[in-house]
């Protein structure tokens, strides 16, 4: 059996490339950057002293050229055949060990062929007696090579010429921009010379420098932040990960961010931009900081936008994450207003942050606001004057015990919105000092004052009535007192006859078979619901229907007073609800029409 | 307030939000605030919006009733939606039905006729019906039965209304596993385990089905290895709070008690609030032979249990034997409810390979 090679169709591989590879045509600059610095990586790791350049011109009107020239390593006639003729074989794969290479897939200089029809290399090695080599190669597929008499500096030299209709990537200006925007932190001098002169690229990133003092440093990183993202950010303060080789600055937005919303960093590699918006290298917490950072040991795809998830980039994340909790736990001691400032816009991920670490919990929690039925509070204040914190689970519950408890001055907190129950839970167990408890809002019933016995005996009759007329919507009755005085009654309910309620809607709705699935599903969650309708003796309604004895009109006016509660507390009624109101409506209605006339 | 102002505002708040309780709340509050207004269309796009939200985030309870509402709506108002995508969602539901054993097994093959009879006219074939009828019995217990109806399903062609590639193989895979055909599920799930075959929750399932295989065919060190990456997937979703119970059962194995208790302590609440006995079953049974494991080398623990639990103390002290016992007691219960429904020991044999499984035999 003959062994044969595939043939590969070199058209079809850019097109691949441009279209699935590459985010665009501009890309050509920084694999041909890349490739530069590899070489003159390579190049030093005989040479140590030498001093890496990198020299691009453009040149031409009608057609215009680019020319990147670099010192470094070169490569021999053999190695031309063998590395410039062979998709997919990099100079630099049998040294892959080697970490000190950005390139490692054997496909940069492809990209030429993005915006040229022609890739002209003209390559002296450093090894010596060796001649310059010259390769043309073209999109079709085909390619030259020549030794060259002309002697030549030790290093490449790759030129373009533009494709019809991309004259505009090799514009002068557009060439410095992409230059800048890829290579601006590479360790060597890259000069773009062009008509109107010469021009240094490179200069160096906030973490490159060595600051004299922190404050000129913070100064410097906001000025480079709103720079690069045009934010102008809270704070800024250095990173830094030995796992994955990664320095950087971490800016603080300045506004609130949703948790939700994905973070994503400006990412160098090896000092030579690799993307704009990589994610996952910051722990899901950190969604209100934004980075620009290197990395020297992380593994980027082949489409060189994000890195590999690998164990690497998972240890990267961890130290990352452990430089910003201690930046958050220094502010705590050094800049508390700072602090404060922070934790006003985003006490929402620190929040997040502190469920998971106990040390982060204990630093952070007595700053974080909560919301209360008397306002906004942290728990620093709050146990300067209390020893007990009461918080209800969800939303529904707060908005139905809000007014009342208020009304009590009564401080009760809300553990409906995103991570505070959770919190309140962990504070409990982590501060034994701190009592929390978590109330269901009729729990809240306990706290309105008894009855006497003897208005116990006025209001008995009342409530009897109210509890058997009651029983039909799963709702027991009890009179208490309470404040305001003109709120009659309070409909209060624990989660579980919330959902109770929804499942009534939908039985209402369903046939034999839904109905009794919801009915069996909901059983387990429905055991512990529980609702109550709690009558204020001290409301004068309820005094005069205490002494009414009108059976029908009793029975009638609890029932709307019933559905009326719940539409305070925000419960959407039922089909049947809403005509028992309406009708009860009517029927008070009538009555009244029918005393008057 | 504006009706459409409120619903854009409580629109922005739940987008803040994060997946999660925080999320299904905002929606349930635009549920009310539709229901209020008699806004039949929002409140039918907001319930969907549930339905997939409480899938998702493991409330299969909610998602149930809120689904249960939607298809009366579209049967009565068919234009409000279209069938496909209901029926898409009907699948899913499908799956969350069997963990409740609350539900009979006369409503649960009553619902399979129903979801193939409206699959079928819609023109669907019959592939899918016999994958869900599959799934059921598997989850039931019959697995002769789910063997039966995965080979019909199999000899059929895919059409629209089929899960994914991953999910079926899972679905293979754990049925494999479930009648302890070890080497095969092993087999058959090699294309996930090799990264060939994925999806938004395989090889989540997956990992435990394969745990389990590799301690039966002896390779306890494989399984092992497993765990950091399977734990790691599943971690932060409480519709994954059975296969960590199944996780958990290979760190009992290889003795690794301290990570097996912070990650057992971890999800109590996510057990305590779930809906779905079967979650909770394959969640307390692995606590049990935990805690049993645990008072073999001390006394007492300390722990925060969630207030739910009977057996919650404020302290937080536990004597570990007592823990072990009253996580026993409540998984007995829970498999002696469900081989009721189910008219078979299923679950008193997974008790016992359970036990096997964690080494404690």
């Amino acid at each position: 059996m003959s062994q044969q090679n595939f043939q590969v169709n070199l058209g079809g591989v850019i097109r691949l490339l441009s279209d699935h590879l590459y985010s665009g045509p501009e890309v050509y600059v920084r694999e041909l950057l890349q490739n530069a610095v590899d070489a003159i990586t390579a190049r030093q790791l005989n040479e140590p002293q030498l001093k890496g350049s990198i020299r691009v011109e453009v040149s031409g009107d009608a057609t215009p050229t680019i020319l990147v020239e670099d010192n470094g390593i070169g490569l021999t006639e053999p190695e031309v055949h063998q590395f410039l003729a062979t998709i997919g074989q990099s100079s630099k794969s049998k040294e892959f060990s080697r970490k000190e290479f950005i390139g490692q897939f054997g496909i940069g200089l492809l990209s030429g062929f993005l915006v040229s029809d022609e890739i002209t290399v003209i390559t002296k090695s450093a090894k010596p007696d060796t001649a310059a080599v010259e390769w043309k190669g073209k999109a079709d597929g085909t390619y030259s090579v020549r030794e060259l008499d002309t002697e030549f500096e030790t290093g490449t030299r790759v030129y373009l010429r533009a494709k019809p209709g991309l004259e505009n990537f090799f514009e002068p200006q557009q060439v410095r921009d992409l230059l800048s925007h890829f290579g601006r932190h590479l360790p060597h001098s890259i000069q773009l010379a062009s008509e109107s002169g010469d021009v240094e690229i490179t200069e160096p990133a906030p973490w490159q420098t060595c600051p004299a003092d922190r404050n000129e440093f913070r100064e410097a990183t906001l000025r480079y932040g709103k720079q690069v993202f045009e934010i102008d950010f809270l704070d800024a303060f250095p990173i830094k990960s030995e796992a994955g080789g990664v320095d950087g600055v971490a800016f603080i937005l300045p506004f609130a961010a949703s948790p939700s919303s994905r973070q994503s960093h400006r990412v160098y590699l090896k000092n030579m931009l690799l993307a704009e918006s990589v994610e996952g290298l910051l722990p899901e917490w950190a969604f209100f900081v934004r980075c620009v950072m290197n990395s020297d040991g992380l593994r980027p795809n082949a489409a060189r936008d994000a890195f590999y998830d690998d164990d690497v980039l998972r240890t990267t994340r961890k130290q990352l994450g452990a430089g910003l909790r201690n930046y958050l736990i220094g502010l705590a001691e050094f800049n508390r207003a700072r602090l404060d400032h922070l934790i006003n816009l985003h006490y929402m991920p620190i929040k997040a942050l502190a469920i998971e670490d106990d040390e982060f919990l204990r630093m952070f929690v007595d700053w974080l606001p909560f919301t209360t039925t008397l306002g906004s509070t942290t728990l620093e204040d709050y146990f300067k004057s209390n020893s007990t914190l009461r918080y209800v689970r969800s939303v529904d519950q707060f908005r139905q015990i809000a007014n009342v408890a208020r009304a009590q001055n009564l401080c009760i907190f809300n553990g409906g919105y995103a991570y505070d129950a959770e919190l309140l839970e962990r504070i409990g167990f982590e501060f034994t000092d701190r009592k929390i408890e978590c109330l269901d809002s009729s729990d809240l019933v306990q706290d309105f004052q008894d009855l006497t016995l003897d208005e116990s005996e006025q209001i008995f009759d009342l409530i009897k009535l109210a509890d058997v007329i009651l029983q039909k919507y799963k709702c027991s009755a009890e009179a208490r007192k309470f404040q305001p005085l003109d709120l009659p009654t309070l409909y209060t309910a624990n989660d579980s006859a919330g959902f109770l309620r929804s499942v009534e809607q939908a039985k209402e709705q369903a046939d034999d078979l839904w109905s009794g699935v919801i009915q069996n599903v909901a059983a387990e969650s429905g055991k512990n619901a529980y609702a109550q309708l709690v009558l204020n003796f001290n409301n004068p309604l309820i005094q005069k229907l205490s002494e009414l004895e009108n059976r029908d009109l009793l029975k009638r006016v609890i029932e709307v007073l019933y559905l009326q509660s719940l539409l305070m507390g925000h419960y959407p009624l039922s089909q049947g609800e809403r005509g028992i109101l309406g009708n009860g409506l009517l029927e008070l209605i009538d009555l009244f029409i029918g005393e008057s006339a | 307030m504006n009706l459409d102002v409120e619903y854009q505002e409580l629109w922005r708040k739940l987008l803040e939000l994060p997946m999660g309780i925080g999320r299904l709340m905002a929606v349930e509050q635009i549920i009310n605030l539709a229901d209020s207004n008699n806004d039949l269309e929002v409140a039918y796009q907001m319930r969907m919006q549930l339905v997939r939200l409480a899938n998702n985030t493991g409330y299969p309870d909610k998602a149930i009733v809120a689904f249960s509402w939607c298809l009366s709506q579209m049967d009565k108002t068919p234009e409000i939606d279209r069938w496909d995508s209901v029926l898409h969602e009907y699948k899913v539901i499908q799956e969350w039905i069997p963990v409740f054993a609350g539900v009979s097994r006369n409503q649960i093959v009553k619902m399979q006729e129903d979801f193939c009879q409206r699959a079928l006219q819609l023109g669907f074939s019959e592939r899918t019906p016999h994958y869900y009828r599959s799934w059921n019995y598997m989850r039931m217990g019959e697995y002769d039965l789910a063997h039966e109806h995965q080979e019909k399903y199999l000899s059929m062609t895919k059409d629209g209304l089929a899960d994914c590639k991953a999910c079926e193989k899972d679905r293979q895979v754990e049925l494999l596993s479930r009648m302890k055909r070890d080497e095969e599920a092993l087999e058959a799930a090699k294309p996930i385990m090799s990264f060939r075959m994925r999806c938004g929750e395989v090889p989540q399932f997956t990992y435990a089905h394969i745990c389990k295989s590799l301690i039966r065919t002896g390779s306890v060190e494989k399984a092992a290895k497993q765990f950091p990456a399977a734990y790691n997937i599943v971690k932060k979703e409480r519709k994954y709070l059975g296969t960590i119970g199944d996780l958990l059962l290979v760190l009992i194995r290889v003795e690794d008690l301290d990570q097996a208790f912070n990650c057992a302590k971890s999800h109590m609440n996510w057990a305590a609030e779930t809906a779905a006995e079967e979650l909770k079953f394959r969640f307390f049974s692995p606590c049990a032979l935990l805690f049993e494991a645990i008072g073999k080398q001390r006394d007492n623990i300390r722990l925060a249990l969630p207030k739910e639990f009977d057996c919650y103390r404020e302290d937080g002290d536990y004597s570990c034997n007592a823990l072990a016992k009253w996580f026993a007691e409540q998984t007995t219960e829970l498999a002696a409810r469900f081989n009721q429904r189910n008219g078979n020991t299923r679950y008193d044999e997974m008790l016992i390979d359970n036990r096997e499984l964690a080494g404690l035999s």
